[in-house]
């Protein structure tokens, strides 16, 4: 009896037109929509790793990591953190937008997150590394649209407090190297270099070679605890 | 052909096309199975009446959104879930979580010659200490054990993967055990 009553109510809703059907081009809607938001942020995602690859080749970061536990540290407190945590911040919303579908939730969470983390640095490494599209940009910034703009105007990060420097070498003498900034022409370091060290020798350094600097600055004098030669470019 | 030999797919693609009235019949084969799910869920003065009607008409509103290619019965589970949860903390603070047990996988068994036996029994011991579980427990122990859902039911029911149902079920007996008892000596 209880069950004919509860039939009937419900019927009596759908016919008396309280209660509709949502139609089904409003779920195709929904679901198109959020294939356009998951896949824009993937897209944001991807391109975030790109830029931080960028920056750290545009910084000469790179070469930080060939100058021993200092070089290491040094890289860690230059890393782009900001980026990489708004990037993080991404792959959690896209992993809990993914579980809206049903592939996305019978993952675990992780292999989720290791996946997207994953391919998003693949990708990302190869746009920076296998096509111009950094550079292009990085050289048409002042034509693009915020927060292009600024992202590509601080993308070389050099800060001199922090004894990292990209320079011509103008003179060579034992462990003396003098040198100017290739990014501002009218500072002229002083690096000296340790006399024994594996990350930072004069050995094979000439004048006119760009280097890589890094060390503690004080008063336009380094003291450099790590020094590579890199090939010249701008 | 008769309707008590329709799947349930087969009266919901009915439904979709436009003869409501069939509705009437996925009504009459889920009200007592939902009622039951959500006095063991619920387990409270809550108006199970009332909260399967709101399902029923949640079923009916999104029905165009069920794809006939799958199972029905997860589905609606699905929405009567979400119903009977939403109902428990009704007013409460619902701090975004994350479960831990979701992270990785877990390797799972699950054992289809479960014995009738064992499964009565185990029924038993759940309903003497169903109220003192956790909701993620008791979700799965009664979806198992009472609705008797697969473990790949149970996670599209509860939007997990599949080897969590395996693990979340197993901590369960042993939660269910620590309240109750040492159960497997009485069995």
């Amino acid at each position: 009896m209880n069950n004919y009553n509860l039939r009937d109510k419900i019927l009596s809703e759908i016919r008396a037109g309280r209660v509709h059907m949502t139609p089904r081009a409003v779920y195709a809607l929904q679901i198109v929509a959020l294939a356009a938001i998951v896949g824009a942020i993937l897209t944001t995602t991807v391109f975030i790793v790109n830029f931080i690859f960028f920056s750290i080749r545009i910084s000469s970061y790179e070469s930080l990591l060939w100058f021993g536990p200092n070089g290491f540290l040094t890289f860690l407190y230059l890393f782009p953190w900001p980026l990489a945590i708004a990037d993080g911040a991404l792959v959690v919303l896209l992993q809990w937008l993914l579980r809206k579908f049903r592939f996305g939730y019978l993952l675990p969470v992780l292999y989720i997150v290791a996946a997207v983390i994953l391919g998003a640095g693949v990708l990302g490494f190869i746009l920076d590394r296998a096509t111009t599209v950094n550079d292009r940009l990085f050289e048409g910034r002042e034509r693009l649209p915020p927060p292009l703009h600024q992202l590509y105007d601080g993308a070389r990060h050099l800060p001199p407090e922090q004894g990292v420097c990209r320079c011509e070498i103008l003179s060579v003498k034992e462990n003396v190297l003098v040198a100017k900034d290739t990014h501002n022409t009218a500072r002229i370091l002083t690096i000296v270099l340790p006399h024994a060290s594996q990350y930072a020798t004069t050995s094979g350094l000439h004048a006119g070679d760009i280097v890589f600097v890094a060390g503690r600055e004080k008063d336009g004098l380094i003291e450099a605890f790590g020094v590579r030669r890199e090939p010249p470019r701008d | 052909m008769e309707i008590e030999a329709l799947s349930d797919e087969a009266i919901v693609q009915a439904v979709q096309r436009g003869d409501t009235a069939q509705f009437g019949s996925i009504v009459d084969r889920y009200e007592q199975r939902l009622k039951r799910y959500g006095k063991k869920f619920l387990s409270g003065d809550e108006n199970i009446e009332d909260i399967v009607q709101d399902i029923f008409l949640a079923t009916f509103s999104a029905i165009q959104s069920f794809d006939t290619g799958s199972r029905f019965s997860p589905w609606i589970y699905r929405i009567a879930h979400n119903a009977f949860v939403n109902a428990l903390r009704k007013g409460k603070y619902r701090p975004l979580t994350i479960d831990l047990d979701t992270l990785v996988a877990y390797a799972v068994y699950e054992d289809p010659q479960e014995r009738e036996r064992d499964i009565a029994e185990m029924r038993r011991f759940i309903d003497a200490g169903l109220s003192k579980l956790s909701l993620k427990y008791r979700e799965v122990l009664l979806l198992h054990y009472f609705e008797e859902m697969s473990y790949k039911d149970i996670a599209d029911i509860l939007k997990v993967p599949i080897g969590t149902v395996g693990v979340r079920l197993r901590r369960a007996k042993e939660a269910l055990h620590a309240v109750i008892g040492n159960y497997h000596e009485q069995l």
